[in-house]
């Protein structure tokens, strides 16, 4: 007993080395990870994403300048996690309070910062040395460039804190957005299209569906899932892995005493 | 010389700055009083305290002018415009003459109050460089000589000025020129020295040698903190604001301003939030003096220090300082903000955004319906090309592109919110949840102008997306 204890102040005190050296390669094989709930994504990330680093995440097609999915995705992974989630924006804070609690975080944990264009990168750095988050979210339009990324990385390795960027770009799949940073991890988030053969106006939508990219992953594979969510919290499946393969036809099939969409006007 | 006239001597042509024997060759029987600067002062002070009335934050500025910080007092007056025509009838009604102005910076107003074209005027929110520009550069609080050099160069009014090239103008009249500019334009901060009530709780400290490094600074923080902060907890308070003064050698002073999101008595905390802000601090050839004056302070709850549980948690203290550390970051733009519940029908209503409190109580955000995470704001139009017999849409442009429906849940009836504006009276919005082909699920309304069945000519919009 007394010589696990030995060996676990070691390994907190390597650990702590680590971490004053910045020595994020190796230090990755240690942190503590974020489990985003789905277990084939989480398995395919050694146990989820990593912490004390950067991510970014981003929209595909007409949602590359909004940022819905994106949000969408950031709030479902940050549904495991407790503690204030401090939200730095620029521009006109467009979230949903009821929305955002249905994808799994609850508004009363944002902090919501406003940030001028120009300073919103320093600030997410000033931020991100902070202790006591749960996490930092950047929504931003913003080419964040290596060396300013690289910055960021290093606040987060720090202090530890974790910072996820969502990145939107005026131009409809601006390929700026695909240009090397160095965040840990890139997703690209997106609506998942509905298998051919359906019948118009037969069935209601359903479950939102998303396809989720892992485009890049620092020390790992990428990958391409399409998950499923509710709109209640804490509720998130992966429907299938890959994303062209055919989703199983369960998903969609409508009771059949569910009344058609029109008969539900009053 | 000539320091100030009456109306019937202005009338009379006599103008300050004169010599007093030209004025006396004009009127002979002109009434002279000596010019009492001290008495001025004093009563502009006098003054200064008087204007509390409308706002906590007053100052009498040299020579005859009163600032007033009027952020988030306004609304308590009926708004802007009314609360500057309030104020200047009742200094007029005390037999002054009194012009005003209210701008986003302290030099904006004081350059329409001196030069603008009316006695009292109100600038929009970042109308500064607008209302500027056809004002003479003397409007800027400008050194006489500058003015004149300014002149001498054909730089008449601010406009000429501010699209000048900075460089030369400021390498021939040095920083100032540029500072004032900035100032008025809200570039630069330029803190205001309100009145100090007399039982403001404070500390100065002068040094035998001025000190400049941050080091330096920062001990002197700690020792201003630490007899501040021993005065709070002896009044059983605790300081929501409080500024920080370094006099400099050169006569300047340079103010850092802390906020604090619940009432602060704790050393530790306070010196904190004050040093993460050295950086901000310029001593130039050095600082003579420091002070810490606490502008705002509220009651504390009375704590017991041991044994029972105190009375806030350590989780919202520590809510409380992170509060305040993220509150005041440099860069940050307003205050931080949390969102709280608001009672309404419209989705966009439920929420509204208020300055972050330590103590906020979990809200329920449960909805019964579905709600995408982010709004359009303001709702995007989109056009619906083919809806069915009953209404229920099948295809829908939106930003140039077609989209057919394969799957629709709705609609979700909101009704409009007359009591918040009228012409909301009667009009009912149907929520729809529509799912295209390539898995984007709209959501989408069609606002209906009375309580009969949807036409087709009435518009929709796009609210969101899941």
């Amino acid at each position: 007993m007394a010589r696990t204890q030995d060996n676990d102040t070691v390994a907190v005190l390597r650990a702590q080395i680590l971490r004053l050296e910045r020595r994020s390669g190796v230090l990755a094989h240690d942190a503590a990870r974020l489990a985003c709930g789905a277990t084939e994504i989480d398995t395919h990330l050694c146990g989820g994403l990593e912490q004390g680093t950067t991510h970014e995440v981003m929209g595909r097609g007409a949602d590359t300048s909004l940022g819905y999915y994106p949000t969408r995705w950031i709030a479902t992974i940050l549904s495991r996690t407790t503690g204030p989630v401090a939200w730095i924006y620029t521009g006109c804070l467009n979230l949903l309070a009821e929305g955002l609690f249905q994808a799994g975080l609850s508004p009363d944990r944002l902090i919501c910062l406003h940030a001028a264009p120009d300073r919103v990168l320093s600030m997410t750095e000033d931020i991100l040395r902070e202790t006591g988050l749960a996490a930092v979210v950047t929504d931003f339009d913003r080419s964040p460039g290596l060396t300013a990324s690289r910055r960021l990385r290093l606040a987060a390795e720090g202090s530890g804190q974790t910072a996820f960027l969502l990145r939107r770009a005026s131009r409809m799949d601006d390929t700026a957005l695909l240009h090397p940073t160095a965040s840990s991890t890139r997703w690209r988030v997106g609506p998942a299209p509905y298998p051919a053969g359906s019948a118009p106006v037969a069935f209601r939508p359903g479950r939102p569906r998303m396809r989720v990219e892992l485009l890049r992953h620092r020390g790992g594979r990428a990958g391409e899932w399409i998950v499923e969510t509710e709109h209640a919290p804490d509720h998130l499946a992966v429907v299938s892995s890959l994303a062209d393969r055919p989703v199983a036809p369960t998903w969609i099939a409508p009771p059949a005493s569910l009344p058609a969409a029109g008969d539900a006007r009053p | 010389m000539i320091a100030a006239v009456d109306r019937a001597a202005m009338a009379a042509g006599i103008s300050p700055g004169a010599p007093l024997a030209h004025a006396q060759a004009l009127v002979p029987d002109l009434a002279v009083a000596p010019a009492d600067r001290d008495g001025d002062a004093q009563a502009l002070s006098r003054l200064a305290e008087w204007c509390l009335w409308c706002a906590p934050l007053t100052s009498a500025t040299d020579p005859d002018g009163i600032w007033i910080d009027a952020t988030g007092c306004a609304h308590l007056h009926g708004g802007e415009t009314s609360m500057l025509t309030t104020l200047l009838e009742r200094l007029s009604g005390m037999g002054l003459t009194v012009r005003g102005a209210m701008a986003d910076t302290p030099g904006c107003a004081w350059a329409l109050a001196h030069a603008g074209g009316q006695a009292a005027e109100v600038i929009p929110e970042h109308g500064q460089a607008a209302a500027l520009d056809p004002l003479p550069v003397a409007a800027l609080r400008l050194d006489a000589v500058i003015v004149k050099g300014l002149l001498q160069l054909g730089l008449e009014h601010s406009r000429q000025l501010r699209t000048a090239p900075r460089a030369p103008l400021v390498r021939r009249f040095g920083p100032d020129l540029m500072r004032r500019l900035d100032q008025a334009l809200g570039l630069l901060p330029e803190p205001i020295r309100p009145v100090l009530p007399r039982d403001a709780v404070q500390d100065r400290r002068s040094f035998l040698e001025p000190v400049s490094t941050a080091d330096a600074i920062a001990t002197v923080i700690g020792v201003l903190v630490e007899t501040v902060c021993m005065e709070l907890v002896k009044r059983g308070e605790g300081a929501r604001q409080a500024d920080l003064l370094c006099e400099r050698v050169d006569g300047s002073v340079q103010a850092v301003r802390i906020g604090t999101a619940s009432p602060v008595c704790d050393p530790d905390h306070m010196g904190r939030l004050l040093r993460a802000r050295i950086e901000t601090i310029e001593p130039g050839f050095g600082i003579e003096a420091m002070q810490l004056i606490v502008r705002q302070s509220e009651r504390r709850a009375a704590r017991q220090v041991t044994g029972m549980p105190a009375d806030m948690s350590p989780q919202e203290t520590g809510d409380a300082e992170l509060l305040d550390r993220l509150g005041n970051r440099a860069a940050l733009d307003g205050v931080p903000v949390r969102m709280a519940r608001a009672e309404s029908h419209m989705p966009e209503r439920r929420q509204v955004m208020m300055p972050a409190t330590p103590c906020m109580k979990s809200t329920d955000w449960s909805c019964q319906w579905p709600r995408p995470a982010r709004l359009f704001d303001p709702p995007e139009p989109v056009v619906m090309i083919r809806q069915d017999a009953v209404g229920v849409p099948l295809q829908v442009v939106w930003r140039g592109h077609a989209y057919g429906i394969v799957a629709c849940d709705g609609p979700e009836r909101v009704h409009g919110e007359w009591w918040h504006d009228a012409s909301e009276y009667g009009r009912i919005r149907n929520y729809w949840i529509a799912a295209e082909k390539g898995g984007l699920q709209f959501w989408l309304f069609q606002s209906v102008r009375c309580a009969g069945t949807p036409d087709a000519a009435s518009p929709w919009f796009l609210h969101g997306l899941f």
